[in-house]
């Protein structure tokens, strides 16, 4: 029996369209519980944050999880992540008003990038030679430039309808991600047969 | 203000510190009954003994790079090529802290207790045979029957993909397909009963007789009744490795109890070449588990 961490958030509806019957039960998924059972009993699950999947799976209160490349290269955790999905593709993006120039500000004094994602964004400003003073925030990044709270956003971007909405433009994009599959290292050679039927369900989300 | 210590290490108290001793005293009694002795080997070394980018290093007051032990490999080899090199068979264990400046693969500990064993002979399947059967003993004797030994080969890596760079084995250790090369991708799908069989038929000429020596190493240890997970891209980000890789794993425990493997270059970058093998087990997550058996 494996038991599964699934993020609570965007990917969720997708994620379990992708197991079909491996899945959790309609009523389960609508009390409110946070450990549910499989309904062909194979599996159970456990509905945590996208943030803590990583921890979850790293030791081993889940055997296996999905979560989304942006979080797991935040989070940095010891796990394997053998199957990288097409589900819940975004980008990671540096985003700031269209007559911005990043470079100048820059190197005209200390830029100031307000983002959810710390050690990536610290990354990214970095490799483009961007010093800057980063700010973190938990929500409604887009928010800290409309008021002057920061000149820079590192964020994801889905539809870039929220960044339109708000006045942004990417500038850069740092990388794609989608959702991974990481496997708890004990699991993978303890239980590799089991884990590689989920990872199949995983791999092709029409079937 | 109280100077905690810093980030990743730790103070051991009382019961604790009575589990780790009384697990590491398990250990080096198991493997003296079978001719493993015990060397006491420095903290801090030149900075050349260790292959690790990880060890905490420093410079010392007449101006050399030191570290200290990010792993007792490199101390165990320097002392096996300068003072043991014209002894036949050495076997010895060790016990110890070793430091590591930030190892993800260690969940953010920077402080580690490690017992182990190493075996310098003649660089024989036998030796690799009786270097996991004594791995299995030791889990045996710490209570820990069902353990699983996961096998793979730095030489068959080497062969595939000679002198992969350190992300490379990083992005192999995590089966992070999308960053290998493409010789090195099929190594992911390479996992379990079948592995060695397909692996035969699918990997190129280079890849045979590595897979051979571990098919060999399987047998043998099959018709002693231990049977062994393959996984190919098993893989260790120390870069000293030749031969067969293993990692132990027992029911339950969510990281590896220990790993080891072959690396038959090493004791001659000191001097002396000497074929060596041997596994070293994470003292503190055995601690872990045996406090959740308590």
């Amino acid at each position: 029996m494996l038991r599964v961490a699934l993020p609570k958030g965007r990917l969720q509806r997708d994620l379990l369209k992708a197991l079909g019957p491996l899945g959790p039960s309609e009523e389960d998924l609508a009390s409110r519980a946070l450990v549910l059972p499989g309904r062909t009993g194979t599996l159970s699950f456990v509905l945590v944050k996208d943030p803590d999947v990583p921890a979850y799976v790293e030791h081993g209160a889940a055997d296996l999880g999905v979560v989304g490349l942006d979080v797991l290269r935040e989070r940095e955790a010891d796990v394997l992540e053998p199957l990288t999905t097409s589900l819940g593709r975004c980008r990671l993006c540096i985003c700031a008003r269209e007559e911005t120039d990043l470079a100048a500000l820059a190197r005209s004094g200390t830029l100031r990038v307000a983002t959810k994602y710390r050690r990536l964004a610290s990354d990214a400003l970095m490799q483009r030679g961007l010093p800057a003073e980063l700010i973190s925030l938990h929500g409604s990044v887009e928010l800290a430039v409309l008021v002057d709270l920061a000149d820079a956003i590192v964020d994801l971007v889905e539809t870039g309808n929220t960044l339109k909405a708000n006045g942004l433009v990417v500038k850069e994009e740092i990388f794609v991600s989608t959702a991974r599959a990481i496997v708890n290292r004990a699991s993978w050679r303890l239980k590799h047969d089991e884990v590689r039927a989920v990872l199949a369900r995983l791999e092709e989300p029409r079937a | 203000m109280i100077p905690w210590p810093p980030f990743g290490i730790v103070d051991r108290l009382f019961d604790e510190a009575k589990l780790l001793r009384s697990l590491e005293e398990t250990i080096l009694r198991t493997l003296e009954a079978r001719g493993y002795r015990e060397i006491i080997v420095p903290l801090l070394e030149r900075d050349g003994v260790f292959s690790s980018e990880e060890a905490v290093r420093f410079v010392d007051r007449s101006g050399a790079l030191l570290g200290l032990r990010p792993d007792f490999t490199g101390p165990v080899a320097r002392v096996v090529a300068s003072r043991l090199f014209a002894v036949d068979d050495v076997r010895l264990s060790y016990r110890g802290t070793v430091f590591r400046d930030h190892d993800e693969r260690s969940g953010g500990r920077r402080q580690v207790q490690q017992a182990g064993f190493e075996h310098f002979g003649g660089g024989t399947v036998e030796e690799d045979v009786d270097t996991i059967r004594m791995a299995l003993d030791v889990a045996s004797a710490l209570g820990l029957p069902r353990t699983t030994v996961s096998v793979g080969s730095a030489a068959l890596i080497e062969a595939l993909a000679p002198s992969a760079s350190r992300d490379v084995r990083r992005a192999l250790d995590r089966r992070d397909v999308d960053l290998l090369p493409p010789s090195l991708k099929p190594l992911v799908e390479l996992v379990g009963d079948d592995a060695l069989a397909r692996a035969r038929e699918t990997l190129p000429p280079a890849a045979q007789p590595a897979l051979e020596r571990l098919g060999d190493l399987q047998k043998r240890l099959r018709d002693l009744g231990h049977d062994l997970v393959v996984d190919l891209a098993e893989v260790r980000p120390w870069s000293y490795y030749t031969g067969v890789v293993f990692s132990l794993y027992s029911e339950g425990v969510p990281r590896a109890i220990g790993a080891g493997g072959r690396y038959d270059a090493l004791v001659g970058r000191f001097g002396n070449h000497r074929p060596g093998v041997g596994a070293t087990f994470d003292v503190d997550v055995i601690a872990r588990c045996a406090k959740g058996r308590a």
